[in-house]
């Protein structure tokens, strides 16, 4: 003998199926499948010899038993349960709200039992999904924060052309961005700036642009000429933004 | 989980569920003509597994009566026998922690030591030995060896006995054979039934 499987079934298969098998309770695919198997597979053929003996003992009741096992007893046993159903009110006795509302409730009961592990996996799973993703969100928006104060980013600038304070006078005024040569001193931009009654109002940013305002009294196009003749500044363009 | 059955075991499943849509229904021939049906087994698997005599004529009418009050719930997903060894199993577990009468230690899932029966054996007749054997193995062990080879219950079936993994059912049904094995044999070969058979004849003639 061989100890070859058959196309259908595995050697644990066919132990599996054995017991069933032995009953004869199997389809009559599987019993023949089992079959075949066991006729050609020595493994198997000593399983089932096994088996065999094991089903054919198992089938006599334990001596123990013998007496409770007997007709009289039996009978005795169903009597008794028979009694004691007579103090319990039958399927059908049952008053109509249980019909309706009772046993319709158990039904469901029983059915989200058996729903109960699917379902609470899936809410589980979420639960955990939820989790996880508050945490990324969390961490990705602890990390940015940290990001951008470090870089100095968060950086909010008003751009209104509300009135400006002006040499102590507020005034209505016109802004330009003016970015002045690196190496010029403060002094040079007072200079620079004086003539036209500018001010500087912010500044400078992260490109070294100040915004500068000048009086609505005076002519912008003259003020920006003036501005790109000197040396010190390198751009003026009036304020997109005012 | 009744395909694999043949026609004749199907179709006394058939006519167990017919008789308990009648019980469901309150009919009491119905009734008593299940517990009949189904008194042998019961009473048997509640033996295996609370391994005394004691009360399992009581755990098998409780179980019964479960199966009265219940019979409108059952959801037909496994056989009516299987549904009624699962509710047996769930009362015997109950009496037991009530009872607190969990017999030895051997409540465990199989891995305590088991001993040779090459003495016990020699005073035993044959069905005896097997008795003494499967009382060697845990409860789990010895009941699933019942469940298989007497009910022919399958490792879904003994599963939904036991409403644990079918998994856990394969690895049980394993080492109860593995146990039995070396109960017998030292565990170096199969069943040797042949040799006892000759020795308990001597013995018992």
């Amino acid at each position: 003998m061989s100890t070859h499987s058959t196309p259908h079934l595995q050697h644990e298969d066919v132990e599996e199926l054995l017991p069933a098998y032995l009953r004869g309770q199997l389809s009559s695919e599987l019993q023949r499948a089992v079959q075949e198997h066991i006729a050609h597979c020595q493994q198997c053929f000593l399983k089932h010899q096994e088996a065999d003996k094991v089903s054919q003992l198992i089938q006599q009741p334990p001596a123990e038993l013998e007496h409770i096992l007997t007709g009289s007893r039996k009978a005795e046993n169903i009597q008794r349960v028979l009694a004691q159903l007579a103090s319990e009110p039958s399927q059908t006795d049952k008053p109509k709200f249980y019909q309706f509302l009772v046993r319709p409730f158990l039904y469901w009961i029983n059915a989200y039992r058996q729903a109960a592990m699917s379902l609470k996996m899936t809410v589980a799973v979420q639960f955990c999904l939820l989790i996880v993703a508050a945490v990324v969100l969390s961490q990705s928006y602890m990390s940015t924060d940290v990001n951008l104060q470090q870089s100095g980013a968060v950086e909010y600038r008003t751009l209104s052309n509300m009135p400006v304070d002006l040499g102590g006078k507020v005034v209505d005024s016109t802004r330009l961005r003016v970015i002045f040569e690196p190496t010029t001193s403060e002094q040079d931009m007072r200079a620079q700036l004086l003539p036209l009654n500018a001010s500087v109002i912010d500044g400078p940013s992260d490109i070294g642009v100040y915004t500068i305002a000048i009086p609505k009294t005076v002519s912008v196009g003259e003020s920006i000429k003036q501005l790109r003749a000197s040396t010190s500044i390198l751009l003026v363009e009036e304020a997109v933004y005012q | 989980m009744t395909e694999a059955l043949n026609s004749q075991a199907k179709a006394r499943d058939e006519q167990q569920r017919g008789l308990l849509a009648e019980i469901a229904k309150g009919s009491k021939p119905a009734f008593v003509e299940l517990y009949e049906q189904v008194y042998t087994s019961l009473i048997r698997f509640l033996y295996r597994f609370t391994r005394s005599t004691e009360n399992i004529e009581e755990i098998a009418n409780d179980t019964m009566l479960v199966v009265w009050q219940k019979a409108a719930t059952f959801q037909g997903q496994s056989r009516i026998s299987t549904w009624i060894m699962g509710i047996a199993m769930r009362r015997a577990l109950k009496y037991l922690e009530k009872e607190k009468t969990v017999l030895g230690s051997r409540n465990g899932y199989g891995d305590e030591h088991v001993t040779c029966a090459t003495d016990e054996i020699a005073t035993l007749g044959l069905q005896q030995t097997l008795d003494w054997a499967l009382a060697q193995l845990s409860r789990e062990h010895s009941v699933t060896i019942e469940l298989a080879y007497f009910h022919g219950l399958s490792c879904e079936e003994i599963a939904c006995v036991f409403d644990c993994p079918v998994s856990t059912a394969k690895t049980r049904l394993h080492y109860a054979r593995k146990h039995l094995r070396e109960l017998f044999d030292h565990g170096s070969e199969p069943l040797n039934f042949a040799n006892l058979v000759g020795g308990r004849h001597d013995v018992n003639s």
